[in-house]
């Protein structure tokens, strides 16, 4: 049993005297300590003798030999042999893809929510008439705006909200986002825009996405920001725009807009998470297949 | 032959000079590894998993003491087994006699030179040291096994496990205590030779 009165220093004191580790001075002090001291010596004694029973057990004998073979030498030195280090790097990278997978994945739910209330609001399906209607008070919008501009200004000089008459006229099919293009022309004109367009089937999800609107909304902005004003004399920048660029006809959808729809920032959204997915099966593979790999 | 050329010429990649190693410090590596993981099959498991390392890393062997750096690593993988137990408990497997008892010991522990009483009494003292170093914390059964069952001194157990001197000390001291404590219920078992310089001494 301890010797409770021995304190943690005396029990280090006797086992670095009974191993030859202490110093001469101190060998000499702490002898002359178990002379003095009896609770110190039955320590020391009872220590000693642990000692020779834990010495007196000869080595055991190795049960076979374990000198290596070239084979096993060869592969000692193979790259999967140090799969020691590798091993929590792919269970940290698993883990990690994990979680900016589920964090990716409810972040892209939430914002999938919220996008998806907007929809909610169109109650009729689309017809040319309707959206012909729902583009006019844009364009009156975009008139008021510019005051002292030409009549035909702002058509040229905002094509976009030409897009919805000369699309219904054209006998394309409507671009739904007569409320989009509508936004396009009148800047904070947007959001009534599309509550009250109709929308065609076809360009729903296109008005799914809230950022889509965003963009288009601050492209708008953007454009009236630079917008000449006529007593300069100089033609507005729009009338310079190629042909091409001005969306009136069936040649929808606009490139710049589209390229920042909703639908492909979702697609993108997806992609990533595909991505995380497979770093993540695939970081956790290798970590289970080294990990039996050394078991 | 000098251990020193061993070891460069193994670092050179001369396998029949390492392999000369192995045998010099086989015997050594198994009795570490026993006394830690108290079984002999992951004894036998660890020993050799400690060469094949040794193999592998011998190029950051700096010096110093090389039973020290072998005991370093047959004292990491016996970490690792012990891990992997406490993640995936098992029920060893041993192996029954003719009246379907298990038994407890493989026989070539058992030296042949001792008689049967001597080799009973050997085989119980075994028991009983191995179960209490059992019962110690991994860390002192590990400076123990070193200091009293392998004879390093403390600076080469402080090389071996990575620790300061001071800590070895320390451990030590506990350690010992602990098996004191333990090895009371076992007097009965000790040679008469062991338990004379006991009762000579008090």
């Amino acid at each position: 049993m301890k010797d409770t009165r021995l304190t943690d220093r005396d029990y280090e004191d006797i086992c670095a005297y009974l191993d030859g580790e202490m110093p001469e001075n101190q060998r000499r002090q702490f002898a002359q300590r178990l002379q003095q001291e009896p609770q110190l010596k039955a320590a020391y004694e009872a220590l000693s003798r642990t000692k020779v029973i834990l010495r007196s057990q000869s080595p055991l004998r190795a049960p076979r030999n374990y000198t290596l073979t070239a084979e096993q030498a060869a592969k000692a030195k193979s790259f999967w042999s140090y799969r020691t280090p590798f091993r929590p790097v792919f269970q940290t990278a698993s883990a990690l893809a994990s979680a900016v997978l589920a964090l990716a994945f409810v972040f892209n739910l939430i914002a999938f929510q919220m996008g998806g209330a907007r929809p909610m609001m169109v109650a009729e399906p689309a017809q040319p008439e309707a959206a012909l209607q729902a583009a006019a008070p844009t364009q009156v919008v975009q008139q008021n705006k510019l005051p002292m501009a030409p009549q035909e200004a702002p058509t040229e000089a905002a094509p976009m909200a030409k897009a919805a008459p000369d699309a219904t006229a054209a006998g394309g099919f409507p671009y739904p986002g007569g409320g989009e293009m509508g936004g396009m022309g009148g800047g904070e004109g947007a959001a009534p825009s599309i509550a009250e367009a109709p929308l065609t089937g076809v360009y729903t999800d296109t008005l799914m996405m809230p950022l889509s609107e965003t963009v288009v909304s601050t492209a708008t902005a953007l454009l009236e920001a630079e917008q000449p004003t006529p007593e300069m004399g100089l033609p507005y920048p729009a009338t310079e725009l190629p042909a091409e660029r001005s969306y009136g006809t069936a040649g929808y959808p606009p490139p710049e807009a589209h390229e920042m729809t909703g639908r492909n920032l979702l697609n993108a959204f997806w992609l990533k998470q595909a991505l995380l997915g497979l770093l993540a099966l695939g970081f956790g593979g290798a970590a289970i297949y080294l990990r039996q790999r050394k078991a | 032959m000098d251990e020193q050329w061993l070891i460069l010429s193994a670092q050179k990649g001369d396998l029949e000079a390492f392999n000369r190693l192995v045998l010099a410090y086989q015997d050594m590596v198994f009795t570490h590894t026993y006394r830690l993981l108290g079984d002999a099959d992951s004894a036998d498991d660890a020993a050799q998993e400690t060469f094949i390392s040794a193999y592998r890393s011998l190029m950051t062997f700096r010096g110093g003491s090389f039973r020290a750096w072998l005991l370093r690593i047959a004292s990491n993988h016996c970490y690792d087994e012990l891990r992997k137990r406490k993640r995936r408990p098992t029920t060893p497997l041993e192996p029954l006699n003719l009246e379907d008892e298990e038994i407890e010991n493989v026989q070539w522990l058992i030296d042949p030179g001792q008689s049967p009483e001597e080799a009973a009494t050997q085989k119980a003292l075994k028991e009983a040291i191995q179960h209490c170093l059992d019962e110690l914390p991994m860390d002192f059964r590990a400076v123990v096994v070193m200091v009293d069952v392998q004879g390093l001194d403390y600076q080469e157990a402080a090389q071996a496990l990575a620790k300061p001197v001071g800590t070895i000390k320390s451990r030590l001291a506990r350690a010992r205590s602990r098996l004191q404590e333990c090895l009371q219920g076992f007097w009965e078992l000790l040679p008469s030779s062991l338990r004379l310089v006991g009762e000579g001494n008090s």
